[in-house]
């Protein structure tokens, strides 16, 4: 037996129906037995052409198509959506005060429910099934809150151009501060369960770790940016809306358990951003005022000749809308930059070299949506 | 520093061709001629007082002559343009920011429809990469210089780009029947036929 075994790389299909892509992403992976030596996403497949569908619907008829953009966070998109429109009014210091709490509100709570399920199905993959389980309950609390506040359960269209489509019952505000006293609790139990499993933590930590120089250079956003240790969330930073009045902490990757940037950063900085928000709502619930849910918006919208980009932090990260109006009742250009697009083109560079089964793990520390991904 | 210094720095340390844009809109942004958009890319990261090492965004969209603009009364842009495309052209979008310095920029430029050419900036940042990718998909601008320019939305035979104002959809791709039932053509308006 002199002769060396023969070798050769396999190449080998993923997808667009694998249950850890979280919806239909295509991978396809050359490998070196059980390594990954080069990785290649092919997206696509959820791609609904919904940029082109904003040329030809009114700019308030644009807002349920936001929702579908991401539904794991439609409220945040219908935010996005709606003040890129209003900065290109120029009526962004027009919107009531109490809209503004009331959007910081339900943001904060569709950011929780968004993080749970982030964080359920990263679970998930692993193999831990019952973390994803619990995360569905509490998720259910939130959507029941959210359907008081505005009749819909997932896709809401309820902020609208101006302030919000109708106004908050102090029975959702009591229901909020109730499940929030509840959550607060559950948070510390699911974590007891599996965010400080030494099983877990070894699964996670030390694999596909972005330094914070490739964080910025493959513009990655949002929780993933700042689990590579980069302290910047456009809520503190660029601030919008009314979160220069409210208090809470940017929670940035420490390395905690392996290397600064690795999946288990990203993991960590998400469940400590639902404390964030818990601290959000909090203090909105004590500071909200009476007054007008909406300000006075022609029906008919045509705001003046030009372009914007607007940013704004949803639970992926930092999403941009950029809108070229030409005058008239529809957008000439909208395109949606989203966290999971660039989050997506990161993976060929962080998955050469890891094991196959390590990339279920990046793809669930990501946290990437196919339908943001291909709009 | 805001864009009018940025403005400022470009045409003090550079021979680019530039103007400076504030009437559109609630951003003002720094227009560049399609051949120097490289080089003032490069040098708007390079240098130490602007530093932009992210590439936040890039995009564009397909410009037809009612929406001509008023730069045409400074620049004769379209003159490169070959054959009957001669005012329709595609206009690309770069915005830019520093986390170090908290500043940012909207970098515009125009190429024509009928050679939708320009210099990929792949090589200052990794993410333009697919945002190029996703531009030549739907757009059909072809970025000179980029490692892997194939789309990413559509299939690979794809034919068309579908964000060009005009775009009519295939009635059959691959045996699938795309055209509009009756009930779609009951709907359309009167008189107005495509």
């Amino acid at each position: 037996m002199t002769s060396a075994l023969k070798t050769e790389y396999l190449t080998i299909n993923m997808g667009p129906q694998h249950p850890s892509t979280h919806g239909v992403i295509r991978f396809i992976l050359k490998t070196d037995g059980e390594i990954i030596y080069e990785c290649d996403p092919d997206v696509g497949y959820l791609h609904r052409g919904i940029e082109k569908i904003a040329e030809s619907v009114t700019w308030q008829g644009f807002v349920p198509y936001t929702d579908r953009v991401d539904y794991v966070c439609a409220m945040n998109a219908n935010l996005a959506y709606c003040m890129a429109v209003e900065k290109l009014m120029g009526i962004e210091t027009e919107i009531p005060k109490r809209a503004e709490y009331i959007r910081v509100i339900v943001c904060e709570l569709n950011r929780i429910s968004s993080h749970a399920i982030a964080i359920g199905a990263a679970d998930l993959d692993m193999g831990a099934f019952t973390p994803f389980v619990h995360f569905l309950r509490e998720r259910e609390h939130i959507n029941d809150l959210l359907e008081i506040a505005c009749g819909a359960r997932l896709t809401y269209n309820y902020i609208c151009i101006g302030g919000v489509n109708n106004d908050l019952s102090p029975t959702f505000l009591s229901k909020t501060a109730e499940f929030l006293d509840h959550f607060e609790v559950v948070v510390e139990q699911i974590n007891r369960l599996i965010s400080y499993n030494q099983i877990f933590i070894k699964r996670f930590a030390n694999v596909a770790v972005v330094p914070a120089k490739m964080a910025i250079d493959y513009n990655l956003v949002g929780p993933n940016l700042r689990g590579s240790g980069v302290k910047f969330d456009i809520r503190k930073d660029k601030p919008y809306s009314v979160y220069p009045e409210l208090d809470f902490d940017v929670p940035i990757g420490s390395g905690r358990e392996g290397t600064l940037g690795d999946c288990y950063d990203r993991y960590m900085v998400r469940v400590e951003e639902i404390r964030e928000s818990i601290k959000i709502i909090r203090q909105c619930l004590k500071q909200i005022p009476d007054g007008e849910s909406k300000a006075i918006v022609k029906s008919t919208i045509k705001p003046p000749k030009g372009h914007v980009y607007f940013r704004t932090e949803t639970p992926r990260g930092d999403t941009g809308y950029f809108i070229y109006s030409d005058g008239n009742t529809s957008p000439v250009r909208l395109k949606i930059r989203t966290g999971s697009f660039t989050g997506m083109s990161i993976i060929p560079e962080i998955a050469r070299g890891v094991f196959i089964a390590d990339l279920v793990a990046i793809i669930g520390s990501l946290d990437i949506v196919a339908p943001e991904l291909d709009r | 520093m805001n864009t009018l210094e940025i403005f400022e720095q470009i045409k003090k340390n550079t021979d680019a061709i530039v103007s400076f844009q504030e009437e559109e809109g609630p951003t003002p942004s720094i227009y560049v001629r399609s051949d120097w958009v490289l080089p003032v890319l490069r040098y708007l990261k390079d240098d130490e007082a602007l530093d932009f090492n992210v590439l936040m965004n890039h995009t564009g969209f397909h410009e037809t002559e009612s929406s001509k603009l008023f730069w045409h009364l400074f620049f004769d842009i379209s003159q490169a343009a070959s054959g009957t495309h001669l005012h329709e052209e595609i206009r690309l979008f770069w915005h830019i920011y520093s986390y170090d310095k908290e500043h940012r920029v909207t970098i515009e430029s125009s190429i024509p429809l009928g050679k939708p050419e320009i210099d990929s900036v792949v090589s200052l940042w990794k993410s333009a990469n697919w945002l190029e990718r996703e531009v030549y998909d739907l757009l059909g601008v072809i970025y000179q210089g980029h490692p892997d320019l194939r789309r990413i939305m559509l299939p690979e035979d794809w034919e068309g780009h579908p964000l060009r104002k005009g775009y009519v959809a295939p009635d059959l791709y691959h045996g699938v029947d795309n055209s509009p039932s009756e009930i779609t053509k009951s709907f359309e308006p009167k008189g107005k036929s495509k």
